[in-house]
């Protein structure tokens, strides 16, 4: 069965070439079919990349246009070096460069300059993301540290995600979505304009998404209901100024196996029940131009909480930031100042709680940078740095240092060191987790706690890379990296007897090196495939006297040594394309899932200006596939099941 | 999986071996949108009357004011015919002299900076020349056609007050294409 898929996967490379002829004029258009063409920005995106010190990726719009991917995770699987397991219905482990957990600490996610990483348990949850797919401008993925623009927790990762201005999502869009897995996901855009420079949008979405499956058999109680909406005003009172506000809310139910301990009997307590999720943001950005220079203030507050039966748990941002660019004639410098509110509070149970349930903390920041041309536009020197003040660590510098050379027009070589951090979360600080051993009359109590003096983890990262073009239909990205970790936290559980006591401290340490690599490949102009390949290696070391831990050495092994992605993009008539992706997946030894080999299939018919359709099937080539180890609350391993779903997509 | 892995590498050398050098012409996905708004500067032309004589008989200049991509971009119309008219693309560095050569002016964002657009453009139009931009509120500053982008797709208006005074017939075509008309 895997043969003859991959049989047919070479008749898809190999066919279009013999099949179709060659490009157009654009000046043989008419004027009606020169209104139609899209403006693809992913040639300017290209040019962009190309002088970046840094081993960057762009999701553009045309490629969530032609993906089956129902939400930004799935979206993310096509870039090399990012990995993406599924753990159930509604969770997803993402990183890069390794370290993959459900809150994946190293990797720092924004939406149009907020961020979204998760402070209670550092990482992103990203069931909380979602958007109108088709109001993304692109995803921009920076593999490898960018603390020192972005500051803290930027330490192996930086996804940027952009959404479009409200100007260029005017009128109306519905889709609605239906198939086995993804139960019904409709979405609704209005945009419109007020005035001749003042325009918005609106948009509801909807999701409801069914189970996954236990590994041991039976359904996992998962399904997941989603509904929120947003907005977007953009104006711009003059040439020189632009102003954007945007808001979101959202309000979400998932399903869990809950469990927890107490002291009443029977002591183990376990249950079917949904938790529900809610929230809002509100971002502005304002940008004034002076000259070639830009000042931009940019803002946002937002608020999320979680509430199950046995906890509940809100979180409280408020952000501010202030950036100037400046260009000389050979530099380009940018700098600013930012400061963070953020409070948190955590209501839970006696199996596990916080100590205290509230908590208060700031940070406070100031970041520059200066990208200079040593050499006749070949050489560039990038240097930067950000100091960042957070509540109970003295104030730490950022600092990273990128040499940029173009070979020729078309090959460009790059090689950067920088280091930075990633700040404990609050649960790393102030958990409580007690565990019930049975006692020969009553139950002997394991308490875990959190450590409010535990330091940060420091990371000095080495990285470089190559970026070619061959020529004008393949081009390729290599880039290497090496990582020290230092002062990784960790959770020591006490081995009883004798030890009845646990805390949270800087156990560990490692390194990690590995390579990332993408070739794209055009076959005429209807035809293109992305190869990716990612490969990493991660070692760590404990430098404590104690033996167990929560996570420990055993991350070592939790992300894919290798990944191997191919993305197709084939337009077999002037409104028909089909979308192949296919991935191998190495297996994660330490939380026993196999390696797995999947394909994802999406067919786009452009019915006529108006109405478009799609067909899609994902996991081609097995039932059901296990991505992930158990959820830190649900605690049992799911398997993922094939999925297909139609959605119809209509604008005007 | 010893089969699999055969497999891949028979096909990725096929891969390889069939997207070797060649050069193709020019594809979508490797317009700039100074195509795309050449390719609209030359469809104009198809719709529009110049009812003033500065207009040779043989020839249309079109001058371009911008950056080296649009420049590029504009290159390709040079020789190509509209009717019987060959098309004469100059480069223009400023605005200052040489004006009068040009019966259409292309004008890009960065290169006119400062400039008093209105009192400019009540010159350009009293000398009878095509004014097109993608300059923002050109139109409304006097320009004849404007381009903008919208939904990712470009789009343009038209001063129709404009091209009277530079006594330029457009045709009903192009003004029902039109989205927006400045009377």
């Amino acid at each position: 069965m895997k043969r003859f898929f991959i049989l047919m996967l070479g008749i898809f490379f190999c066919v279009p070439h013999l099949l179709f002829g060659d490009g157009v004029d654009l000046t043989d258009l008419s004027i009606e079919e020169l209104m139609n063409l899209e403006i693809t920005t992913i040639l300017k995106e290209e040019k962009k990349v190309k002088d970046i010190p840094a081993s960057i990726y762009i999701i553009t719009k045309e490629d969530i246009k032609r993906s089956g991917a129902t939400s930004i995770p799935e979206l993310l699987r096509m870039v090399p070096g990012v990995d993406v397991a599924q753990i159930n219905s509604h969770l997803w482990a993402i990183t890069i460069r390794g370290f993959n957990d459900e809150y994946s600490n190293k990797l720092l996610v924004l939406i149009d300059g907020r961020s979204v990483y998760y402070p209670l348990f550092s990482g992103v949850c990203w069931d909380k993301q979602d958007l109108v797919l088709e109001d993304i401008e692109r995803i921009e993925i920076i593999r490898g540290p960018g603390a020192s623009i972005w500051g803290a927790n930027a330490v192996n990762g930086v996804i940027n995600i952009v959404t479009k201005n409200s100007k260029d999502t005017q009128g109306v869009y519905v889709s609605a979505l239906a198939g086995n897995f993804h139960r019904g996901i409709s979405s609704f855009r209005y945009g419109g304009r007020l005035k001749d420079n003042l325009t918005y949008r609106v948009y509801l979405k909807s999701r409801e998404i069914g189970n996954t499956y236990k590994k041991q058999g039976g359904r996992s109680p998962d399904d997941w209901r989603d509904l929120r909406g947003g907005f977007r005003v953009d104006l711009s009172p003059s040439l020189k100024d632009s102003l954007m506000i945007s808001g979101d809310i959202f309000h979400k139910h998932t399903g869990h196996l809950i469990s927890y301990e107490d002291l009443n009997f029977p002591y183990y307590h376990s249950f079917e029940d949904d938790s529900r999720e809610g929230g809002f943001n509100i971002n502005t950005r304002y940008e004034h131009k002076i000259g070639k220079n830009k000042l931009t203030l940019t803002s946002y507050i937002d608020r999320t909480t979680y509430d199950d039966p046995i906890s509940n748990w809100k979180v409280f941002t408020l952000d501010g930031e202030i950036r100037y660019e400046h260009k000389l004639s050979r530099h380009d410098i940018i700098m600013g100042v930012g400061g963070r509110l953020i409070d948190t509070e955590f209501d839970g149970v006696f199996s596990f709680d916080f100590d205290p349930h509230s908590k208060r903390s700031y940070i406070g920041s100031a970041f520059f940078q200066d990208n200079i041309s040593v050499y006749r536009d070949k050489l560039f020197f990038m240097v930067g740095g950000k100091l960042e003040k957070h509540s109970l660590v003295s104030p730490k510098i950022l600092p990273t240092a990128r040499l940029l050379y173009k070979i020729n027009k078309d090959h460009t070589l790059w090689a950067a060191v920088s280091k930075s951090i990633r700040t404990p979360s609050m649960g790393e600080r102030y958990i409580v987790i007690r565990k019930l051993l049975s006692g020969p009359n009553y139950p002997i109590v394991l308490s875990m706690y959190g450590n409010k003096h535990v330091k940060l983890e420091r990371v000095n990262s080495y990285e470089m890379g190559y970026r070619g073009s061959i020529n004008t239909n393949l081009s390729f990205d290599i880039s290497l990296f090496a990582n020290e970790y230092r002062d990784i936290p960790d959770m020591y559980i006490p081995n009883f007897p004798p030890a009845t006591f646990g805390f949270v401290g800087n156990y560990l340490e490692g390194e990690s090196y590995g390579t990332e690599m993408t070739l794209k490949s055009k076959l005429y102009d209807r035809v293109k495939l992305y190869l990716g390949y990612s490969y990493k290696k991660i070692f760590l070391h404990n430098k404590s006297p104690y033996q167990n831990f929560l996570i420990g050495e055993k991350l070592e092994h939790e992300s894919p040594e290798s990944t191997v992605t191919l993305t197709s993009y084939i337009d077999i008539k002037k409104n028909l394309s089909l979308n192949m992706f296919f991935r191998y997946v190495s297996g994660l030894n330490s939380i026993n899932v196999d390696p797995y080999f999947s394909g994802d299939m999406a067919l786009n018919w452009q019915v006529n200006e108006k109405l478009r359709l799609k067909f899609v099937v994902e996991n081609m080539f097995d039932p059901r596939h296990t991505e992930f180890g158990p959820h830190f609350l649900d605690p049992y391993v799911t398997e993922i099941p094939r999925k297909y779903y139609i959605k119809v997509e209509y604008s005007f | 999986m010893k089969g699999l892995r055969k497999t891949v590498i028979i096909i990725l050398v096929v891969w390889i071996f069939f997207t070797s050098p060649t050069s193709y012409a020019m594809d979508l996905n490797n317009v700039s949108v100074y195509d795309i708004k050449a390719a609209f500067v030359y469809n104009f032309l198809k719709f529009i009357e110049f009812k003033n004589k500065r207009v040779q008989k043989d020839c249309i200049n079109i001058c371009v004011c911008s950056n080296e991509v649009a420049k590029k971009s504009f290159e390709r119309l040079q020789g190509k015919k509209i009717g019987s008219k060959i098309i004469k693309v100059r480069f223009l560095n400023n605005l200052k002299n040489k004006v009068y050569i040009c019966n259409v002016l292309f004008l890009q964002r960065d290169v006119t900076k400062n400039l008093e657009y209105s009192k400019f453009l009540d010159k350009i139009n009293s000398m009878g020349i095509l004014s097109i931009s993608d300059l923002r509120n050109f139109a409304e500053y006097g320009g004849i056609i404007e381009l903008f982008p919208q939904n990712n797709k470009i789009r343009f208006k038209i001063n129709l007050r404009s091209a009277e005074k530079a006594n330029i017939k457009i045709h009903a075509r192009l003004l029902q294409l039109a989205r927006g008309v400045i009377k």
